[in-house]
């Protein structure tokens, strides 16, 4: 199974247009083969908002890297809160088998491994799940092209997507409005084991950023439990030269490529 | 205005009947519930606890489900894959948030280069073999927070919990209760022996058995009032006519609850058969006295009536009044569903004592009804029962006396054994399937009730404190220790020293709180490695803190293998001391959840029964005192009525019966019922004595002449009454019984206590 490990990458993705009228499998194709750069770098903020609107802040420094067969490395460095500064986490995408994760926590002073299949579980306690954050294989699902409609300033295809296998996923379905040109979705209805709309992921904020076209912020809402996250990429930078001793346990333990 | 009303006899029958058809179109509506959270005002502080909890940590509303093997051990193949069927099905259900199993619960395991994190049964790849088992076991034994929770300590049973969305509807709760009995139905069987207990199942059951009794009640109390009423009087005008100002009456108050928006709970049951029972005395009043002036001769059939009217219409409304008052004075209390009780009997009373002296009229006056005198057996049997009572009362007042304080000695010393306890379970009987399957979570498992303790500090990341932690796990430690009534506490310190003792190199299972022993150099920094431990459970503890690295807010929850409220009685305000002396300064801690709820219920039925005994008595007194304008003749009044409550606490203290939501409610009622068999003795003693010589042929003539009345209407409410026994409730059992009982100690106190004093203190009766 090809797991994920692009935290942002599932959003952030981007394509080519093409002319063909297409089938919800074709689209969301499109999405997936976008073209982005080797490596990405990103300053991200997160706000958790609460019910009551209180916010939480939270931020994260994240690294990637994708190799010649397109499988990726990540890096995620917390910066806030302070109790957590300096936790360094590393991710490498396998062929065939599920990801290799560690961890460092700076009070422990070691590296641990983590065998999770923690998809389904809470982001740093944000409305994101590890599985938003990260890009999921189109046949995976089935897809549907439901319609095609203009949400705001943007023409779309809206593709109804679900697990082939039930259990392979914490939704029943997603919809997705596609924007046409970009490749790039706008808006997400994820959709709870029941069937009830759980949370809505907008884009609101997407720009071209060394040419390509990246979105810089995203609100996940959870209308159920009435709390929203605020994602906001405070610095984005496409193919930057990475030093190849980032994406290791000794990076983690030592905080020096 | 009665002459208005007799003139248009049909116009007034009509307008009657018009309002008693829209009122009986809206008793359907009538909704019930027995959830004990609302019971409890809104704006009481254990209710407003109970919120914030929720609002925090969710509302942990559970079915607790119970599967045993009766073979004594669970762990098979075919059993599990059961389990895994059964969680998924349950899983599906509407308004079900959440299924806790051991097939949809993570494990947390240490390997050499860190953690591992798996479903404790994966049901996609479970295949039942010898080894999967054993591992399974293996990895329930590795952490104490499973132990009597999913699995029971002999391994014979395993519990699923349902846990129910928030604010659900009491039909919704029914609903979800049904659809697990059915999945239980179809996918256990007869297989596994399975229990299904939890507040909700208990309330639901509550509402589903009260909607039987009050099917079967209604129909039995009518037809004893009905039998009563026939051996009264031998012909059925005298049945019918009460019978109409009752059902009248009790059809106006039930749609008028329903059109308030009123729900009904288990003490709503008591109001029909109440006004039933109660309310055949204003009716048998009438007819009574109609039959008795029709025997004069030489009447016109509007004058019989006027005469019928004028006679009646002052007692028959001070009766109303008095048993109004009594009822009434419940209202004083905090308990909703007491309070509802209150309001409606009274303006039940009120309807169908004004049904009685319109509509009984009315009916007269478009049809005579002249038949021959009463018969006389049943006032003969009557006649002698009192004559052989005045014998034996007044043969020696001194030792009558004695064996009246003697009564009350004994009554005192019994009223001080009485315990007051209103647990939700206690309400069915001990051969009922949901007192069973309680008890089976309660020997099986930890049990089906809880409280939280919430510990709070002043800012964020507070409760990575370990000074508040080590506090937190030494309570713990400290009510499992010092009460066998607690079964288990969870805590968020579990899953801190979970994570503790699978990181560290030498993984101890504690709270790290010692930052040398650590390699660290501060507290400050022991709390980071709390909210480092906290970011791998990425943020799967919503249940048990507020915030998933920094939380300022923590909770634990105490289990309770008692069903009885008076251990949170005692267990609470010691958590609070406890905490007095133990507990960090800069941090609170709060105690809330059902349990606590019903501790509030259980105070604040104490509180209602001293104010409503007080108001109710001081204002019967009050009437007495201003009918006869004599403040002992009031104090005598009130006499029999104290003596009968009295004596019902103590028999309360001496059977164990527990003062709760309903039997509350007796000493109130017996006051509005009762004090009209003091006001019947007075008021024919007051104009006998004018009449004649001596208070002892007073008092002979009053027996003779109000006596048999009051016995008959003190039997038939007290039969009435007594339907209750039927009730499928233990408190409604009691209430009907203590009724009974009173009815009869009151009326007796009215033919004895009264004269006995009367003829002691010698009052003055003024005209």
């Amino acid at each position: 199974m090809k797991r994920s490990i692009g935290i942002v990458a599932g959003l952030f993705l981007f394509s080519i247009g093409s002319l063909f009228a297409l089938d919800g499998r074709e689209v969301m194709l499109q999405v997936d083969k976008r073209p982005t750069g080797k490596t990405s770098h990103a300053l991200v903020r997160m706000d958790l908002i609460d019910s009551k609107g209180q916010v939480n802040t939270r931020s994260v420094e994240m690294f990637t890297v994708k190799d010649e067969k397109d499988l990726k490395k990540m890096v995620i460095v917390f910066h806030a809160p302070a109790s957590v500064k300096d936790t360094r986490y590393l991710a490498v995408e396998n062929e065939g088998r599920d990801d290799d994760k560690w961890i460092y926590l700076p009070a422990l002073k070691r590296v641990r491994r983590i065998a999770a299949s923690e998809g389904g579980s809470s982001f740093m306690g944000s409305d994101f799940t590890y599985d938003d954050m990260s890009d999921r294989d189109v046949d995976r699902d089935n897809h549907k092209l439901l319609r095609e409609e203009t949400l705001g300033s943007y023409p779309c295809y809206v593709v109804e997507s679900s697990a082939k296998d039930p259990k392979d996923s914490q939704y029943s379905k997603r919809i997705s409005w596609i924007a046409k040109d970009l490749w790039i979705p706008v808006k997400i209805e994820l959709y709870d084991k029941k069937g009830n709309l759980q949370k809505i992921a907008t884009m609101d904020k997407i720009d071209t950023i060394q040419g390509f076209v990246t979105p810089l912020q995203t609100t996940m809402k959870n209308v159920q439990k009435g709390t929203s996250t605020l994602l906001v990429m405070e610095k984005f930078v496409w193919d930057e030269s990475l030093p190849s001793g980032l994406f290791t346990t000794r990076y983690l333990e030592t905080g020096k490529p | 205005m009665y002459r208005k009303i007799l003139a248009h006899p049909k116009f007034v029958l009509v307008i009657t009947g018009f309002v008693t058809l829209v009122l009986a179109l809206q008793i359907s509506n009538l909704r019930i519930d027995n959830d004990p959270a609302s019971f409890i005002p809104k704006d009481h502080p254990s209710y407003l606890a109970k919120e914030r909890t929720d609002q925090l940590f969710g509302e942990d509303l559970a079915l607790s489900i119970g599967l045993r093997d009766p073979s004594g051990y669970f762990f098979t193949k075919e059993n599990l894959k059961k389990l895994i069927h059964l969680s998924e099905a349950l899983k599906n259900l509407p308004n079900v948030s959440d299924v806790t199993s051991l097939t949809t619960t993570d494990f947390i395991e240490g390997t050499t280069e860190g953690i591992t994190v798996h479903p404790l049964l994966d049901p996609a790849s479970f295949e039942g073999t010898e080894a999967e088992i054993e591992s399974l076991k293996e990895k329930l034994r590795s952490w104490i927070v499973y132990d009597q929770a999913l699995v029971s300590r002999d391994l014979s049973a395993v519990q699923v919990l349902v846990v129910l969305e928030r604010k659900l509807s009491e039909e919704q709760r029914e609903q979800v209760y049904h659809d697990t009995m059915r999945i239980l139905q179809k996918i256990v069987g007869t297989s596994l022996e399975y229990h299904v207990a939890g507040t909700p199942a208990v309330s639901v059951l509550i509402s589903e058995n009260m909607r039987s009794d009050l099917r079967s009640l209604i129909p039995i109390v009518m037809g004893v009032v009905i039998l009563t009423l026939y051996v009264s009087f031998r012909r059925w005008a005298g049945v019918l006519l009460p019978m109409l100002s009752i059902t009248i009456g009790t059809i106006w108050t039930l749609g008028i609850m329903a059109l308030c928006n009123i729900t009904l709970s288990m003490v709503g049951t008591v109001i029909p058969v109440l006004l039933v029972a109660v309310g055949s005395a204003y009716g048998i009043h009438i007819v009574h006295r109609y039959y008795e002036v029709e025997q004069d001769e030489g009447r016109s059939p509007e004058d019989i009536l006027y005469t019928v009217i004028r006679d009646v219409w002052k007692p028959v409304f001070l009766a109303g009044i008095t048993t109004l008052i009594g009822f009434g004075s419940v209202v004083t209390s905090r308990v909703l569903p007491m309070r509802d009780f209150a309001i409606f009997t009274s303006l039940g009373v009120l309807f169908v004592m004004t049904n009685a002296l319109v509509v009984i009229p009315c009916i007269l006056q478009i049809r005579h009804n002249t038949l021959p005198p009463l018969p006389s057996s049943s006032r003969r049997i009557s006649l002698q029962f009192l004559e052989a009572l005045d014998n034996t009362v007044f043969r020696s007042q001194r030792r009558s006396i004695l064996v009246f304080v003697g009564i009350l000695a004994l009554s005192v010393f019994g009223a001080h054994k009485l315990i007051v306890d209103n647990s939700l379970i206690e309400y069915f009987k001990k051969h009922t399937e949901v007192y069973q399957s309680d008890l089976f979570l309660r020997t099986y498992f930890a049990g089906t009730r809880h409280f939280s303790v919430v510990i709070s500090g002043t800012k964020k990341g507070d409760l990575t404190d370990p000074r508040v932690l080590k506090f937190m796990d030494e309570l713990a430690n400290h009510l499992l220790e010092k009460h066998p009534e607690v079964s288990k506490v969870l805590s968020f310190t579990d899953f801190i020293k979970r994570m503790n003792s699978l990181l560290q190199p030498h993984g101890l299972y504690e709270i790290p709180a010692d930052p040398a022993k650590y390699g660290l150099s501060s507290f400050s920094e022991l709390k980071d490695l709390v909210s480092q431990y906290l970011l791998l459970y990425s943020g799967n503890l919503s249940k048990w803190a507020d915030d998933a690295l920094e939380p300022q807010t923590a909770r634990m929850m105490v289990q309770l293998r008692t069903p009885n409220n008076s251990f949170t009685r005692i267990v609470v305000p010691e958590i609070y001391a406890y905490a007095q002396n133990h507990l960090p300064e800069g941090y609170r801690i709060e105690v809330s959840g059902i349990a606590l709820i019903e501790n509030t219920l259980v105070d604040l039925i104490v509180n209602a029964q001293i104010t409503s005994i007080s108001v109710s008595l001081a204002l019967v007194i009050l009437v007495i005192i201003l009918s006869y304008r004599s403040f002992w003749i009031g104090l005598i009044g009130a006499l029999p009525l104290g003596t009968s409550i009295l004596i019902n606490f103590a028999l309360m203290g001496f059977t164990s019966i527990p003062l709760d939501i309903s039997t509350a409610m007796v000493a109130s009622v017996t006051t509005g019922i009762g004090i009209d068999y003091t006001i019947h003795f007075l008021s024919t003693y007051a104009s006998s004595l004018k009449n004649l010589s001596s208070q002892r042929e007073a008092r002979r003539k009053t027996l003779t002449t109000v006596g048999p009345a009051i016995l008959y209407n003190a039997v038939s409410v007290g039969a009435g009454f007594a339907v209750l026994l039927l009730s499928q409730f233990k408190p409604l059992n009691y209430f009907g019984l203590l009724i009974a009982l009173t009815m009869f100690t009151s009326s007796i106190g009215a033919l004895t206590i009264v004269p006995m004093a009367l003829e002691v203190f010698k009052p003055r009766f003024k005209n």
